[in-house]
């Protein structure tokens, strides 16, 4: 079985922590979200990697590549700065 | 359903037949309505400096959507889908190599935005039909979804340094990727449609060209959306310094 190597970067922090994981590409990619949010960002609510999580991991490399970044989520509707 | 008999009470009624199709129901969509829309809105709006030493902008074409444009009253909440819809429709009319004509994915709908999102198990089912805002990651999931095309999503942890160096890799998407960016942030609530960079020399700055999907109101002329700042060239500087920012780019070279 082959596997997939993924460098999951927490991208809010200046000093950009990150993990390795390689999984069987047949993974489900949910299991490695799983991975980022316990590993990487487990104080961060609200944070994401922005990938549809219902693929396999080795799908998820052949669209995205090994590097993937955790990103704490915008949100936007208004019309500027909050104060 | 309910929340689509809503959407349909909440018609605009500009006045001019041509914006609003008389069928506009959420799940009834073709791609003609979206002829009403103004297409390439920056063509041919001046250089923000006369000493700009690089410039970047979009390949092909997009249109503008903002709040109200397809006859849905989403203002105060719809930026972010609006924007969305502004990309997808740069997907649909200038990814190479084009689609057949006539069957290019029309920019999905605000109902069909919430609804992939709810497939996808991004949201609870209670999103469909809501006002909820979304942002940049949700935007790279319904790319994703609709168009099979993935997105980078960069993040700007804010301050003057960063937000321009993402305006240097701003430079990069559009040379290689060549499609319109969706910025969005936390302090900074405003969605903004990114569509081109313009970079100064010796340290001097850069600016954005941004398409604002706050605009409400009937159709707009291009003079009238240039003139009135709808798409218009924004300092890198005058961005909230104290807001984070993410930036989706969408990947379509790999393609």
């Amino acid at each position: 079985m082959s596997k997939v190597t993924f460098k999951i970067t927490l991208t809010s922090d200046p000093r950009l922590p990150y993990k390795v994981l390689s999984v069987p590409e047949s993974t489900p990619f949910t299991a490695v979200l799983k991975f980022a949010a316990e590993e990487v960002s487990s104080s961060h609510t609200g944070y994401g990697i922005g990938i549809n999580p219902a693929q396999t991991a080795g799908n998820v490399f052949l669209k995205h590549g090994s590097e993937l970044r955790i990103i704490p989520r915008d949100r936007v509707g208004g019309r500027g700065v909050v104060q | 359903m309910a929340n689509l008999e809503e959407n349909i009470s909440e018609r605009i009624d500009w006045g001019e037949k041509a914006v609003v199709g008389e069928k506009h129901k959420g799940t009834e969509r073709t791609a003609d309505w979206t002829g009403t829309l103004l297409n390439n809105a920056h063509i041919g709006l001046p250089s923000p400096a006369p000493d700009v030493v690089k410039c970047s902008l979009i390949s092909g074409e997009c249109l503008y959507f903002h709040y109200g444009c397809d006859g849905q009253d989403d203002r105060g909440w719809g930026c972010g889908y609006r924007t969305l819809q502004t990309m997808a429709s740069w997907l649909c009319q200038s990814w190479a190599p084009p689609p057949p004509k006539g069957k290019c994915r029309p920019p999905p709908s605000l109902p069909e935005i919430q609804h992939a999102l709810v497939a996808m198990g991004d949201k609870l089912a209670m999103f469909a039909g809501s006002r909820e805002w979304i942002g940049t990651f949700e935007a790279a999931l319904v790319l994703d979804y609709y168009y099979d095309v993935p997105c980078k999503v960069v993040h700007v942890r804010g301050g003057g340094v960063e937000l321009e160096r993402a305006a240097e890799e701003l430079h990069q998407h559009f040379q290689s990727q060549g499609s319109p960016v969706m910025m969005g942030g936390d302090r900074d609530n405003s969605s903004k449609g990114i569509l081109g960079v313009c970079t100064r020399p010796g340290g001097q700055g850069s600016y954005l060209l941004v398409m604002d999907p706050h605009y409400y109101g009937p159709r707009l002329e291009m003079t009238s959306v240039q003139g009135l700042g709808w798409v218009s060239w924004k300092k890198v500087g005058s961005l909230d310094h104290s807001s984070f920012y993410n930036l989706c780019l969408p990947q379509t070279s790999r393609k």
